[in-house]
């Protein structure tokens, strides 16, 4: 598979803006790097995302539900067993691991697709927000403080933004790099194929279940990283503000702004959604919900000038631009 | 040597009997036609064969195993592959993509896999749109897709399901000398067809299957002039007695 020269071009032109965001804590002021962060964090918890739905085809609706038993892993054994969350991060992964493989299991077993998978995630993922707004040993609605230590580096706790910065920086990085090794791969084949027409995968030897399962779980770990990230920034968590549809929504208009099922998609469209909502939320203050009026305009935008994401409408742009 | 062995095969939906205690083999190496006016049940058949559907009843015995209820991509993996009668491309792949989804099945290497899908596209005259999206090919490519796919997955057997449907005559000419192409590589095809020239050209031999019961079976000659194979695809009053 040769990459169209465009496609090349921006591959290279990204070194740019790596050294730029390499350099920026230096200069930046916290507000910037608290935008910033929430750019790189929803672009990985989006890229995760894109993995098993912009790819795979499997649409969820319950992203939340990931971040969620990551966030409260991690923060339930640092607070009751003083564990640190570099390691309590993997549990929670591996925990979230089990839950995306069994949701994936029941799901594909009873071959739900498209829509009925969709509300079948968004479903479970409300089901543990009520569970845990009602378990007391979880904290419940209050939710949990996470007992703050000071700069303690060892247990995933900073004074200042800088470090939460290249955190989220490397993660967002390592999830694109993800997403580029799966794209290139026998099992990023698969996943396209089981999208663009599962009969036909089938029928060259694709064991779809399968390959669905893995894409679930492998998505669930990972957005379980960006739970433990989200708990760790805050030092609070609470259902409301992880196990959320909302925030569910917050992880999927990325990817279907930017471009699903590309490498890029996810980074551009945090780019552009993580700014307009940090801004309407800081100028519309106490109006809750006014950012989410903005994905509503942005998306309708989006829908009917470029349907396919911003990524591939710039793409398809710069190929006739060469071509003429 | 039988290849395949269907025994008792029933299917129903319902109240409608699609296929009713076929029983026949397809011999290693040769090209079987299979045959029948609309509705016959051709399709359910090779389904059923396939994986995609179960029978009620009997067995399916490939390579001396059974594999009646074994999934579609088990089946495929052993070597038994089939085409859509609506040609099932991935769309937005392009056809170099589409026939290397096909080669993953032995081999994990992307190197290896892009390189024996560019040969599978030479041999069935694709080459020249391997960059296209397969949701841009003209029917005749698209076909040509359908059966390049398939072949990725070097099958012993090799299913057909209408390649010829919706092509004007030199297409199915150079279609049935892809197939004889095929055969020739050692690939044994079982081939449902509508096109009749096509089929009686290529076949050595045919089933002729009517409301899902097998009718006629032997040389295309044979069949040709069975009264009720012309009966079927006709009516009574063409049988001359």
């Amino acid at each position: 598979m040769t990459m169209s020269s465009p496609g090349k071009k921006l591959y290279t032109v990204l070194i740019v803006p790596l050294i730029i965001f390499l350099v920026l804590p230096i200069f930046a002021g916290s507000y910037l790097l608290h935008i910033m962060i929430f750019i790189f964090f929803y672009a990985y918890l989006s890229q995760c995302w894109n993995i098993l739905s912009g790819y795979t085809g499997q649409f969820s609706l319950g992203h939340a539900a990931f971040l969620g038993v990551g966030a409260y892993t991690s923060s339930f054994l640092f607070s009751q067993y003083s564990l640190t969350p570099w390691v309590g991060m993997f549990i929670g992964a591996l925990v979230s691991l089990c839950v995306g493989l069994f949701i994936g299991h029941i799901c594909f077993r009873f071959g739900l697709k498209g829509a009925f998978f969709a509300l079948a995630t968004m479903a479970f993922a409300e089901i543990l927000r009520i569970l845990f707004l009602n378990l007391p040993s979880m904290g419940g609605a209050q939710g949990l403080l996470l007992p703050l230590r000071g700069n303690a580096p060892l247990l995933y706790q900073f004074e200042g933004k800088a470090p939460f910065y290249y955190i989220a920086l490397i993660m967002m990085l390592v999830s694109v790099a993800v997403a580029y090794a799966i794209e290139r791969s026998k099992t990023g084949f698969y996943f396209k194929a089981i999208h663009q027409n599962e009969e036909s995968a089938e029928a060259l030897g694709v064991d779809t279940k399968k390959y669905k399962v893995i894409a679930v779980g492998l998505s669930a770990a990972m957005t379980a990283f960006g739970g433990t990230f989200f708990a760790q920034y805050f030092m609070y968590i609470q259902p409301d503000n992880t196990y959320s549809t909302f925030v569910s929504f917050d992880i999927m208009l990325r990817s279907i702004i930017g471009g699903m099922g590309t490498v890029a998609g996810p980074v551009i469209g945090s780019f552009i959604l993580t700014p307009l909502a940090e801004i309407t939320r800081s100028f519309l203050g106490g109006k809750s919900g006014a950012h989410l009026m903005i994905y509503g305009l942005i998306l309708m935008a989006v829908c009917i000038f470029l349907p396919q994401g911003v990524y591939p409408g710039i793409k398809k742009w710069l190929t006739r631009f060469q071509s003429e | 040597m039988a290849l395949l062995e269907v025994q008792k095969l029933s299917k129903h939906f319902g109240g409608l009997t699609a296929v009713a205690n076929n029983n026949f083999v397809v011999n290693q190496g040769e090209i079987l036609g299979l045959i029948g006016p609309n509705g016959a049940g051709k399709t359910t058949i090779f389904n059923l064969i396939s994986g995609f559907l179960r029978p009620d009843q009997g067995t399916i015995v490939y390579k001396g195993k059974e594999i009646q209820g074994l999934t579609p991509h088990e089946i495929s993996r052993r070597g038994l592959m089939r085409t859509f009668q609506t040609a099932q491309a991935f769309p937005y792949m392009t056809t170099l993509q589409n026939v290397m989804v096909g080669g993953f099945m032995h081999d994990r290497n992307r190197k290896r896999v892009e390189k024996s899908a560019l040969e599978t596209l030479e041999f069935t005259g694709l080459v020249e749109q391997k960059e296209k999206k397969a949701e841009n090919l003209t029917i005749g490519d698209s076909r040509r897709l359908e059966i390049a796919k398939a072949l990725a997955g070097r099958p012993s057997l090799l299913l057909l399901d209408e390649v010829m449907a919706g092509l004007n005559e030199t297409e199915i000419a150079e279609a049935v000398e892809l197939i004889k192409k095929i055969r020739d590589r050692g690939t044994t095809i079982f081939i449902v067809e509508h096109v009749m020239q096509a089929i009686m050209s290529l076949s050595d031999r045919i089933i002729v299957i009517n409301y899902g019961r097998q009718i006629a079976e032997g040389s295309p000659e044979k069949v040709a002039k069975d009264n009720r194979v012309i009966e079927a695809y006709l009516g009574e009053e063409y049988v001359i007695e």
